[in-house]
């Protein structure tokens, strides 16, 4: 069955051709990787949606200076760490978001039913996942983050970021540790 | 006790996976983190593989790590996106070159549009070029005077031309070069007319001369037809006598007598 899908490459033909619209099917595929990526690089839901928007305009203007030979996802996602990088460098590490300390005070797990206190659980942990990815430094949390989320290739990481892929490893290892001394020593139990 | 994980979290770990933590001895494999996360994310080769495995075998501290990654990377997957925003991006209309915009225009101009426009450049150019075309007396002649008779280049204008070419502005630069074009389209215009009454001229002389010959040769013919005419009446007249005693008749009836007198 012949592949009706239009490729990147073809879309963003045909967006310089002056299809501006066409450039919405490119948002439309890769508006949930991107935003998956702000989301853990940035912790913070407003300024991941925030980034998403600002890393397709980026994407839309400087189109024209896409060179064909990398692939496009590489090439978004770059901008969308950069667009990242920034946002986290202008932060203020006094300022904590209202939903941080939400975070921080917790509630009580109770539960009526095994099923909610297991959702409740899970979404315990994701909040402490969160927090442990936040504290991470961004260049070992992006390496996470790509792997992890976005399933890319070492190869492919190491091509976003400009890195050699011995490097993304180290990070990736590093990373691991960290989160592991983060999310607690696990414990032999029950 | 700070820095101990969140109880939920532990409870949530340990029901996963039971690992206990104990220091063993170290070797160089051990500190072979590249291996151990390929061999993590599926990435490793054959060998590789073999090698760590081989090495999990046998250091039960890097085996214990690397199903802690496998818990850390288990809780990583916790965190889902249950929400995904609607991202629309408002697109400000592209820049496009002003070449893309009459590439555009051309492309949708119907074929008379795009073949009078082609004339109207070609008639440009042509004029730039001082070019001149002459068509009369059986050739075709074109020439153009871009170059002098010398081969060299055109003297530049004088100066003070430009100097007022240099203080005009752009809009009286567009209105100058805008009545350049017509001015030499005008011109070329006017040239080709006087051209093709010249072309339907000779033509004409052309056309009138080959009358006249062609007249000539008729009345030639037909003053040969009448001669044929009159030939052939003037023969339909004599009778088989006249055939008979012709000169080859009257040599035949004179043939016994010569006979006649041989005999003699």
């Amino acid at each position: 069955m012949p592949n009706l899908e239009l490729e990147d490459a073809q879309i963003i033909e045909r967006t310089l051709c002056g299809e501006p619209e066409a450039f919405n099917l490119l948002v439309h595929r890769w508006e949930r990787q991107i935003y998956g990526l702000a989301l853990r690089m940035l912790g913070r839901d407003d300024e991941a949606k925030d980034a998403t928007q600002e890393t397709f305009l980026s994407a839309y203007r400087n189109l024209s200076k896409f060179r064909g030979e990398a692939k496009f996802s590489s090439w978004i996602y770059r901008i969308a760490l950069n667009i990242c990088n920034t946002k986290l460098r202008g932060r203020s590490k006094n300022v904590v978001s209202l939903e941080e300390q939400q975070e921080n005070i917790g509630f009580e797990v109770v539960a009526d039913s095994e099923d909610l206190a297991e959702g409740i659980q899970r979404d315990q942990v994701a909040r402490h996942v969160r927090r442990a990815l936040q504290g991470l430094p961004p260049d070992m949390r992006q390496v996470i983050v790509m792997k992890e989320y976005e399933d890319l290739k070492f190869s492919e990481i190491a091509d976003i970021l400009g890195i050699p892929v011995s490097t993304v490893k180290t990070r990736m290892y590093t990373g691991l540790a960290e989160l592991k001394k983060r999310l607690g020593h696990v414990r032999s139990g029950i | 006790m700070k820095g101990d994980p969140p109880a939920v979290v532990q409870a949530w770990l340990g029901r996963r996976r039971v690992v206990v933590m104990s220091d063993n001895q170290k070797n160089p494999e051990c500190s072979n983190h590249e291996d151990l996360v390929s061999y993590l994310y599926g990435e490793a080769s054959a060998e590789q593989s073999s090698r760590v495995e081989a090495h999990l075998a046998s250091c039960s501290r890097c085996d214990e790590e690397i199903a802690s990654f496998r818990l850390v990377r288990s809780a990583l997957q916790e965190w889902e996106l249950n929400d995904m925003p609607i991202v629309r991006v408002a697109l400000p209309p592209q820049r496009r070159s002003a070449t893309a915009v009459l590439k555009e225009l051309f492309g949708v101009a119907p074929l008379w549009a795009k073949a009078l426009s082609g004339l109207a450049a070609a008639m440009l150019v042509l004029a730039v070029m001082g070019t001149d075309i002459s068509i009369g007396h059986g050739e075709f002649h074109f020439g153009t005077h871009l170059l002098g008779p010398g081969g060299s280049v055109n003297p530049p204008p004088p100066r003070n031309v430009q100097q007022d070419e240099q203080t005009m502005g752009r809009d009286e630069i567009k209105v100058f070069v805008n009545k350049q074009i017509l001015d030499s389209e005008r011109s070329q215009k006017e040239t080709m007319s006087q051209e093709l009454v010249k072309l339907e001229t000779a033509l004409k002389n052309t056309h009138t001369n080959d009358f006249a010959k062609l007249a000539v040769r008729v009345q030639e013919q037909r003053d040969q037809i009448k001669t044929l005419e009159r030939d052939i009446d003037r023969r339909a007249g004599l009778d088989y006598q006249d055939i008979l005693f012709s000169s080859n008749g009257a040599e035949r009836s004179r043939r016994p007598l010569d006979n006649a007198e041989g005999g003699q």
